[in-house]
Parts: C-alpha cells; sequence; structure tokens
C-alpha cells in the first residue's frame, strides 16, 4: 500500500512541476492542450450514471448493479463517487473465490464502495482513479483505474478503447476488463459499436495469468442516454457471455 | 428665372433624389416584412428592430432584419411562414438577414448566428433543387440540405488541441444533410449527414464529420467481464 501512495506522491509532484516549473514553448504546449487549466468548469456538471449487468460460463456467474455520480470541478477533474452490488453464484463443487480455502459457498453477495478522481486527459479520453472497500461477503480493500478513449473522433468510424482494472488487497489478484470498439454506424437516435473484448487477471494464488476473450457488440439509444453491451467468447472458464448496461442522466449546473 | 421644360426634370430629380436619399430610412418601417412568429418563450430576451429594443413576448412577430438575443436562462422558439421552427438558447442572438417568399413559398432564409445555439427543425429545406435556409457564423457557412440540426458559435473560448484558436461553429445534424463551410475558405465543403457533427474552428476547414456525442462523456458500460473478485473460482 505504501508503494502505492509513494508513486502517486510522485506523481502528484510531477504534474506540479509539469505546470508550475516549464517555461516559453513548453507552457506554451501545456496551455494548447489543457487551456484554462485551472479554472472551474463553466457550466458545472452532475452526471449521475446508473449500470449493470451480468455474466455467466460453467463455472461462475455474476450480477452487478450501481449507480455513479460525477461532479466537474475543472474542465479537466472531477469527483467520482460509485456504489456498487455484486451477487457471484459459484458452481458446484468450486471454492470461495473470495477467500479461498474457505470451501465452496452456492452465493457471495456484497457492495462496493468506491471515490475518487476522474481526468480529462485529452477530448475523448477519460480515466477514472478509484479506491475503496467492500462489504458483505467480501472485506477487500480495492483501487480501481478506469480508462476510456476515443481515437479518430472526426471520421466516420472512430475507435475506443478501454480498460477496467482493479487490485484487490484481500486475495492479491488484479483483474482487468480490456475492450476495443469501433463505431459501425451513427443514426439520429442510434450509435451501434462492435469490437473485441476481454478480461486477464493474475495474482495472488494465481500463478499463471488467466482471462477470456470474445467479440462485442453495443448499441447506444441516444434520446434516452442509455446503452447496452453484449459479449461473448471463451477463456479459462469456459465460453461465456455478459451483458451491461449504462443509463446516463446530466445535471447542467 | 427658367420655367422651361429643362428646369422641369431638373426639378423633377431634385425630388428623386430628395426621395431616394429617404428611401433607407423609410424602409424598414413602410417595408417591414414578417419573416416569422415567436411561438415558445422563456425568461427575457431582447428584440433589436430599426435601431430600438423590445421586450419580446410569446406571439410577437419577428421581422427582416430584426436581431433576436436571448438573455441568462432563456430561451426562444420562432416559427416561421412554412412552420420551421428555429429554437434559441440562452445568451443567443439571431439576425434574420433575408427572407425570399415566392408564391407563398420560401425561396431563401438567411439568419446570421452571431453567439449561442440555435437548434433548425427545417420543413422545406430544398426548392427547386436549391437550398432555401441557411446559417451564417462569424466564421462559418451552413447551408441546409437537412431538417434537424443544431448550430451553435462561441468565442473566447480555448479548446484542447487548437492553438491559439478561441471562436468555434459546432454543427450537430439529426436528420438530412447539412453542407458547412469555412467563411474564410469557402471551397471545402464538409457533408454532415444525420447523427454526425462537426466543428469549424477560428479559419481552419471544418473537420471532417464524426458521430455525435463521441469525446463527450457517454462512455461504454463499465466492465462486468472480469470476476467481481478478481478471482475466479477454483474446483476444491
Amino acid at each position: 500500500m505504501a508503494s502505492v501512495v509513494q508513486r502517486a506522491v510522485i506523481a502528484g509532484v510531477l504534474l506540479v512541476v509539469c505546470v508550475v516549473g516549464p517555461s516559453g514553448s513548453a507552457r506554451a504546449q501545456w496551455q494548447n492542450l489543457y487551456p484554462g487549466f485551472f479554472q472551474l468548469a463553466k457550466p458545472e456538471v452532475f452526471d449521475v450514471f446508473a449500470f449493470g449487468g451480468g455474466y455467466g460460463n460453467p463455472k461462475y456467474g455474476d450480477a452487478q448493479e450501481g449507480i455513479q455520480a460525477d461532479q466537474s470541478v475543472t474542465p479537466y477533474l472531477g469527483m467520482v463517487g460509485r456504489l456498487t452490488g455484486y451477487q457471484l453464484w459459484v458452481g458446484d463443487n468450486y471454492d470461495n473465490p473470495l477467500v479461498p480455502g474457505n470451501g465452496h459457498q452456492e452465493r457471495l453477495n456484497f457492495g462496493r464502495i468506491e471515490g475518487g478522481v476522474e481526468f480529462a486527459v485529452y477530448p475523448g479520453t477519460r480515466l477514472f482513479v478509484l479506491g475503496g472497500h467492500d462489504v458483505g461477503d467480501s472485506d477487500a480493500t480495492v483501487i480501481e483505474g478506469d480508462l476510456s478513449s476515443w481515437w479518430m473522433t472526426h471520421s466516420r468510424h472512430p475507435i475506443n478503447f478501454s480498460f477496467s482494472a482493479v487490485h484487490g488487497y484481500q486475495n492479491h489478484v488484479t483483474s482487468a476488463e480490456i475492450d476495443s470498439r469501433v463505431v459501425i454506424a451513427s443514426t439520429e437516435d442510434y450509435l451501434f459499436t462492435a469490437g473485441v473484448g476481454g478480461a486477464i487477471y493474475q495474482g495472488g494464488e494465481i500463478g499463471n495469468a488467466q482471462g477470456q476473450g470474445g467479440v462485442d457488440l453495443g448499441v447506444y439509444f441516444r434520446k434516452w442516454g442509455f446503452g447496452l453491451d453484449a459479449q461473448s467468447g471463451y477463456g479459462t472458464a469456459d465460453g461465456y457471455g455478459q451483458l451491461g448496461f449504462i443509463k446516463q442522466w446530466d445535471f447542467p449546473e | 428665372m427658367t420655367t422651361g421644360p429643362a428646369s422641369k426634370v431638373a426639378g423633377l430629380w431634385v425630388v428623386i433624389s430628395v426621395a431616394l436619399a429617404w428611401l433607407p430610412n423609410l424602409t424598414p418601417v413602410a417595408w417591414a416584412q414578417p419573416v416569422g412568429t415567436i411561438t415558445q418563450f422563456s425568461g427575457a430576451a431582447e428584440l433589436h428592430r430599426s435601431g430600438q429594443i423590445q421586450n419580446p413576448a410569446l406571439g410577437t412577430p419577428v421581422e427582416l432584419h430584426d436581431q433576436l438575443t436571448t438573455l441568462t436562462d432563456s430561451s426562444a422558439t420562432v416559427t416561421l411562414a412554412d412552420n420551421s421552427t428555429l429554437s434559441l438558447s440562452q445568451l443567443t442572438t439571431l439576425v434574420f438577414d433575408e427572407n425570399i417568399v415566392t408564391g407563398g413559398s420560401r425561396q431563401k432564409t438567411l439568419v446570421g448566428l452571431l453567439r449561442g445555439a440555435v437548434n433548425c427543425l427545417i420543413t422545406t429545406a430544398m426548392s427547386g433543387g436549391n437550398p432555401t435556409f441557411q446559417i451564417n457564423t462569424p466564421n462559418a457557412q451552413v447551408g441546409v440540405r437537412g431538417t434537424d440540426f443544431e448550430t451553435s458559435y462561441i468565442e473566447s473560448t480555448a479548446r484542447p488541441g487548437y492553438e491559439g484558436c478561441q471562436r468555434y461553429t459546432d454543427v450537430v445534424v439529426r436528420k438530412g444533410v447539412v453542407v458547412v463551410t469555412n467563411l474564410a475558405s469557402p471551397s471545402v465543403e464538409v457533408d454532415v449527414s444525420g447523427g454526425y457533427e462537426t466543428t469549424v474552428p477560428c479559419f481552419l476547414p471544418p473537420l471532417t464529420a464524426g458521430p455525435i456525442g463521441i469525446g463527450g462523456v457517454a462512455a461504454p458500460p463499465p466492465a462486468v467481464g472480469a470476476p467481481p473478485s478478481g478471482r475466479a473460482p477454483v474446483k476444491q
């Protein structure tokens, strides 16, 4: 944990040095990339997201549902709070994945409370750095980094790359969902995406990295601010399928 | 003193000259041409007409050369004769520069967007193969072949990646096609179809159209695929 804090402090110092230290062309370049860096966002925006989904494979299945609130502070920085509930169904004769060695437990329920900051690294690229703790059947402290980045935004088929990496300090496993999608069509009402994605996890009692991968299809309903995403493929736990949704509300202040 | 035909002609010319000299002053009043009517209104606005400022209200007619400005937390919709609507967001200034109507149908309407955002729902975008509606901002020209689109113009605001540029025209098209050019380089046209948007930064040509909302806050749903525990169950 100490190393994580140290790295965060070093990153903060480097950020300050980058902003305050350079002069001349470097400062101009900074101004070009991040104009009005220290100004408050105008208008400020409060976003609320509801999200959920389900996942299944022959070994286990899970459902998750949650809510996330974002409050912009500057054009490039925001504060984030997220509450997520998880239900985990474990197949017969399989061990408790939360506390390995605890024996089989058919169902596990836990909640995850997280808070952190959101960085608008560049137009179309957002990075969330969150920390939190689980309650219920899991007692893990977690740290999470989520990135979503759109490329070629001014083209017919922009590409999105995203990852969501979580490290749990209870079983010392790091898991990451990594997806890449391309916009295949955009209309007045819908945005259709297609791509590939998967997950990878390693650490703790997992010796070699394990994971899965498959194809991904998504649709976003503009009028409702509602997105649906489906993925199916194959991996360590055999074939799998997953479905996720997100609903967004904007509240300009 | 001469009283012949020459002096009469000269006198006539004086009268005509004086009349012509006064004509521009009389034009706004004598030839006031209705363009539309305010059919939705909330908050406060200013209607500049013939050098005077009025406070418009629901039902106020809008005439050629009127300049309509919405104030903070205000909005207004102007419905044109063919039921096309122009919806002004807050802090928006729109000038009705040209309106040609022949036989009851609109041939050409030209409006100027000086600041803010206007959402247009155009019922008659084309007439005889020619576009009938056009919006000019201080740096862009938006020719309409479509029916539902939004144009906004902002200045004194910097955006990442456009060094030194502080004025932008954004065009979001929901239905139909809109042709966007920069007034500084009108030969470079970008067609924006429904579901896409573009931006005109300062004197640069319009950017290639991209899907609406990309780069905004809409992001793919949070991941659900990785085991929530970070570890898949293993056989006992």
